[in-house]
């Protein structure tokens, strides 16, 4: 069975934009959806809503828009990369900012890639896929070793 | 016939008053004569007015008339110091600037010099002050302007400093809040054509159709506005640029639009300049994206990009055969959201040319056209002086 994929995004249309373009790209993994910054910290740390999930069911694939009511994507993008749980799952920035600040931070602070939402669905389809494609069957992720803990650098899937 | 004239000879013929007086009521400076205890004898023009008072009201006055009420016990004091003293006169930067009153009570400050003869067994004083309230006047004010202007470039500064962190912010939320309702509707519109298709007619399909053509317009209105308030604030870099290479680093991103068209491209090897190269990449890729556009209904299409001295400056071009404009219109070419050209003529936001200019005049450079209808367009700019 295929892990899931997390997607955090705080906007609806967004939210089924991207599922439905997931699912025109025929990705069939679980997908798992998280609506502002503090709810994927909790989905993460298996808090409040999150107490259950087990941890054989760790995504695959971290979709994380930058914007998000509470705590935002970099704070989140921060803490992935700092736990070592995590800190191998690649994580995609997909946000609506093209701002050179926000995505030279991104990727300092080890986002795998960074990616601008557009405006034009059938080339936002297209981005998904893309991104599913590779990110899923292509991309051969680093498992996560005892090495990579005595790294004081971020990890870098 | 004439004679040699020099003071003594002038004297001899009986004319020492006529050069006094000449000499006194020539001077601007007060100039003032004073008998051994200190009444006045002599009160020239310049005196008059810069006291106000005329002479013939002073005469056998004492001095204390011009010397305000506080300082009239110091400046006897000063006087029989100055009739026992060793030397015969004080210079006027010698001393710090006295006090004098005017006719109508006005206490102000003079520059003051003096001198004494010894006239049979009297003192004779003779005083020449300068009014320097106007001097002072103006030396605070400059003071005060010196200082005030320091502290009005840290306020503009500052204002300056929030007005850029606010467009800063502006811009980020422009690009982030504003394309994702845009997203929704092409999206939702794109989803309905998809999965209900079959429930439209060719009208209501129309009508889904127009909604994603105009978010998606208004998508590239966002990304080009956003371009051009990037291009103002940005910080530029100066190297040598080639600017050939980017022409045809360009020209294959532009061609890939219509590929079937056929477009002659007249670009040069190694045409550079010193400027800024991310900044002249967008320059270039709209003008020549520009050129490509209105150069579309031509079978043969031609654009050159060239360069060529004019009046000793370097003016580099890009030229057309297409469409070309009216240059009737050409004071609105360069001010964004202005077009030329009709939107379902030709496609634009408007923003693009005005990227150009700020490009340009951020270079202190300058831009030009020339066109007419049918005829062509071309392009002319120069990137910083010299």
């Amino acid at each position: 069975m295929n892990q899931p994929i997390l997607l955090v995004e705080d906007n609806s249309d967004d939210e089924l934009l991207t599922l439905r373009a997931f699912k025109k790209s025929n990705i069939l993994n679980r997908i798992d959806v998280v609506r502002d910054g503090q709810e994927a910290l909790d989905y993460f740390n298996r808090q409040g809503l999150y107490v259950q999930r087990s941890v054989e069911e760790n995504p695959e694939l971290i979709l994380l828009d930058l914007k998000l009511p509470k705590v935002d994507g970099i704070e989140v993008l921060k803490f992935i990369r700092g736990c070592d749980q995590y800190n191998n799952i690649p994580v995609v920035v997909l946000t609506s900012s093209d701002q050179e600040t926000d995505i030279d931070y991104c990727y300092a602070i080890g986002a795998n890639s960074y990616l601008c939402k557009p405006v034009d669905f059938n080339d936002f389809m297209r981005c998904v896929q893309q991104v599913g494609r590779y990110w899923l069957l292509m991309n051969v992720t680093r498992a996560k070793t005892v090495e990579t803990k005595k790294q004081e650098t971020t990890g870098w899937a | 016939m004439s004679i040699d004239v020099d003071v003594e000879t002038l004297a001899s013929q009986g004319l020492s008053r006529e050069i006094l007086l000449n000499l006194l009521n020539l001077a601007s400076d007060a100039i003032i004569l004073l008998n051994d205890d200190g009444r006045i004898f002599s009160f020239n023009r310049g005196a008059e007015t810069v006291f106000g008072h005329s002479e013939s009201d002073l005469i056998g006055k004492s001095v204390n008339v011009l010397i305000p009420q506080s300082f009239h016990q110091a400046h006897q004091q000063y006087l029989h110091t100055f009739k026992q003293a060793d030397i015969e006169s004080r210079a006027m930067n010698s001393r710090r600037p006295v006090n004098g009153v005017r006719k109508n009570g006005e206490v102000f400050h003079l520059d003051a010099a003096i001198s004494k003869i010894r006239l049979a067994d009297q003192w004779v004083f003779m005083v020449i002050m300068r009014d320097i309230s106007e001097s002072e006047q103006i030396l605070a004010e400059l003071q005060h302007y010196k200082l005030h202007l320091e502290d009005l470039v840290e306020q503009r500064t500052v204002e300056l400093c929030n007005l850029n962190q606010e467009l800063e912010a502006f811009s980020y939320s422009v690009s982030h809040d504003l394309r994702a309702p845009l997203r929704s509707i092409d999206g939702f519109s794109q989803a309905l054509l998809e999965d209900y298709s079959d429930s439209f007619d060719e009208l209501a399909t129309d009508y889904l159709w127009r909604l994603r053509r105009a978010s998606q317009h208004m998508g590239e209105l966002i990304d080009n506005l956003l371009i051009l308030s990037r291009v103002t604030r940005y910080d530029l870099s100066f190297t040598t640029v080639n600017l050939s290479q980017l022409c045809q680093k360009i020209i294959p991103e532009i061609v890939q639009l219509d590929p079937s068209r056929r477009v002659n491209w007249l670009i040069p090897d190694n045409i550079s300049c010193w400027c800024d190269e991310k900044l002249c990449e967008i320059l270039l890729m709209n003008l020549l994206s520009n050129a490509w556009k209105y150069s579309a209904r031509e079978a043969q299409a031609e654009i050159e990009f060239g360069v060529k001295m004019i009046d000793q400056e370097t003016v580099f071009f890009i030229k057309d055969n297409g469409v070309g404009f009216d240059m009737a219109y050409v004071d609105k070419l360069f001010v964004a959201f202005q077009r030329l050209h009709g939107g379902d003529e030709f496609k634009g936001t408007g923003v693009g040319l005005a990227t150009v200019y700020r490009i340009i005049t951020r270079h202190h450079g300058r831009i030009w056209a020339e066109a007419s209808v049918d005829q062509g367009a071309c392009f002319y700019f120069t990137l910083l002086k010299g």
